[in-house]
């Protein structure tokens, strides 16, 4: 059922709100989207708002609380956790467009093929979805990035982005489904146009709205997974990172008397994961309430 | 329904096969030789290795090679660890057993939290309540387990000393602790993992309980089941919940995949013996005959979960019609 009166929906399409009105109506929204301009900011210009490179440790000040110079302390190598916390963000948010992308664009393609085409063309797609699937993500994306000698940001990049694209070809593939009994379709198919131009140009517009959505609320889920592989030493080992900084942080000594170490880097992850998480519900409601109840 | 059960298991053919031959193939590209688990050390020689190799037969073609892996696989025979040297088979099974009782007493557990607080949220619709429901499932799927755990330890096991740090179990227990002593020592390592590793999954259920459960308030027959003068509670509880529930089963079996991803790091923060700590450290040591076998076997638990939740619904749920 919607949540809105039925008779908000019954009146005309013109007089329906513009999208971000109904994006802004949602508060939640709005703060989530007020949080990542902040962290996308801070990622760009790092350099200005800190005082420390990240790469370079203060031999002077090794282990040190929050002092002056260091707010938020270094750790035992004299980094700057201020420093780390910030250059950190590029990671997390690098990681969460570009895999996000790679997924989204190989699980479009492959969901459209199948739902349109069906057959066994959708039965051999399908299955390999299914296959993939039944993999516990963390598990699998641990598994393949162990099979590189060298973990750099993109090979984390490249292993989640072709590792997720079941779950969105599996929406487009129901979407183009269903979408494809349509009477434009048809009209369009009747008028001659072809296969590939009736997918692209006619099908997909209208699972646009969809497609966004989840990519969304993927980005999300794409840095908690950095920030996991990270954590468990699976990171790569030459960027600071959110994740990696608590793997530093450990120890119970740590834990017990040193919070600036491990408490700035899990709240930063968790208010990120958030900030997106409120901006996919956002938008989600604001595309298409229907959505929903799905 | 015995045709639909026949069906979905014929679908689910291509996908055991999908895994077998997904695995096998991962153990093909990792960096390693199997075989060097079969030689001495003391003797190791090259002529000693490929002697190794030609008797396992990883000289062969990779589909004789595949369909060998398949056999052994069947009979239970997963290779053996190439850091210990000991069969895989013997160092998986009684750490599957900790990692199923962890997942198992999780999945409950978020089961039983998402359910409650989904109906509770739709029956007071927009209340202070459901806002906050709202908030804390967000922050529940938005805060890594890691940090929410690293918080509970930090919270009851260092500042208010309720609960152990970590492990199974109290390495000072005194040899002659009555049973139930031990289990309460057991019980007390259990609570913080199991709580961390389900308020993720807690979440997303509340979220789809609550909406099932409001397409159900909606409609006609609740108001007639009111009519007749049944009480609030019971018109909940006994006509609504139970129509509301059916959806969920399918949900509830979708949550495994996430429950043994997420037991890879609580297992790793609690130093908690099962199968996700366990495949942290052969990734880190490039041990793959551990690592495929730990993929293998919970690519087919959550298979299982999967067909079995697709049976009970058809089951639970008579206007579900397969044709």
């Amino acid at each position: 059922m919607t949540d809105r009166p039925i008779a908000l929906e019954a009146q005309p399409v013109q007089e329906r709100p513009s999208l971000w009105r109904r994006f802004a109506r949602h508060r939640l929204a709005v703060f989530g989207m007020v949080v990542m301009t902040f962290i996308v900011l801070m990622a760009i210009f790092a350099p200005l708002i800190t005082q420390w490179d990240p790469y370079t440790r203060d031999r002077t000040a090794r282990d040190a609380p929050p002092m002056a110079g260091h707010p938020f302390g270094t750790d035992r190598l004299g980094y700057d956790v201020w420093s780390r916390l910030v250059y950190s963000s590029r990671a997390s948010l690098a990681v969460g467009l570009i895999a996000v992308a790679i997924y989204t664009a190989i699980g479009t393609v492959a969901g459209g093929i199948a739902g349109y085409y069906g057959g066994l063309v959708d039965n051999i797609i399908m299955r390999v979805a299914d296959t993939i699937l039944s993999f516990p993500s963390m598990i699998i994306v641990l598994t393949v990035i162990g099979l590189f000698e060298e973990r750099s940001l993109y090979v984390i990049m490249g292993v989640m982005g072709f590792l997720a694209w079941p779950r969105i070809a599996r929406l487009v593939r129901g979407q183009v489904l269903s979408i494809k009994e349509w009477e434009f379709v048809t009209a369009a198919r009747a008028v001659g146009v072809g296969s590939s131009r009736i997918i692209w140009v006619h099908i997909m517009p209208n699972v646009t709205a969809h497609i966004i959505v989840s990519a969304t609320f993927g980005i999300a889920s794409a840095i908690l997974t950095e920030a996991s592989l990270s954590f468990l030493g699976l990171g790569d080992p030459t960027l600071p990172s959110w994740g990696k900084m608590l793997n530093e942080a450990q120890s119970l000594n740590i834990l017990q008397s040193k919070w600036w170490l491990w408490a700035p880097p899990g709240l930063m992850i968790a208010l990120c994961v958030l900030g997106v998480n409120f901006v996919g519900d956002g938008l989600r409601d604001a595309l298409d309430p229907r959505m929903r109840q799905e | 329904m015995l045709r639909y059960f026949i069906r979905r298991l014929v679908t689910a053919i291509p996908v055991i096969v999908g895994i077998t031959i997904f695995t096998f193939t991962l153990a093909q590209l990792a960096p390693g030789d199997p075989a060097a688990a079969y030689v001495d050390m003391e003797s190791f020689s090259e002529e000693a290795l490929n002697a190794a190799r030609e008797r396992l037969g990883l000289n062969d073609p990779l589909p004789v090679q595949y369909v060998r892996w398949l056999g052994l696989t069947l009979q239970g025979d997963l290779g053996r660890s190439l850091i210990t040297r000991k069969p895989v088979g013997e160092l998986i099974t009684h750490r599957l057993w900790n990692t199923i009782s962890l997942t198992a007493a999780s999945l409950i557990l978020s089961t039983l939290v998402g359910l409650a607080v989904g109906v509770i949220s739709a029956v007071y619709q927009y209340s202070t309540m459901d806002y906050l429901f709202t908030i804390v499932s967000f922050a529940a799927v938005s805060v890594p387990g890691f940090f929410l755990a690293l918080v509970f330890i930090y919270i009851f096991a260092l500042r208010l000393n309720w609960l152990p740090t970590s492990g199974m179990f109290d390495l000072r227990l005194p040899a002659d602790a009555t049973t139930w002593e031990r289990t309460w020592d057991s019980i007390k390592h259990y609570i913080m993992p199991v709580i961390a590793l389900s308020a993720p999954s807690a979440a997303p259920l509340a979220r789809y309980a609550r909406s099932s459960m409001l397409e159900v308030l909606n409609q006609d027959y609740l108001q007639t089941a009111r009519a007749k003068g049944a009480r609030e509670r019971r018109v909940i509880w006994r006509h609504a919940f139970p129509n509301a529930l059916l959806p969920i089963i399918t949900v509830v079996a979708l949550r495994l995949p996430f429950l043994f991803g997420g037991s890879v790091i609580i297992e790793q923060i609690f130093q908690w013996q099962g199968l996700g700590s366990m495949s942290v450290k052969a990734v880190l040591d490039s041990d793959y005959p551990i690592i495929m076998a730990v993929n293998l076997i919970f690519a087919v638990l959550v298979l299982a979960s999967n067909l079995l939740a697709d049976m009970l619904y058809a089951v639970a749920d008579p206007r579900v019609r397969y044709d």
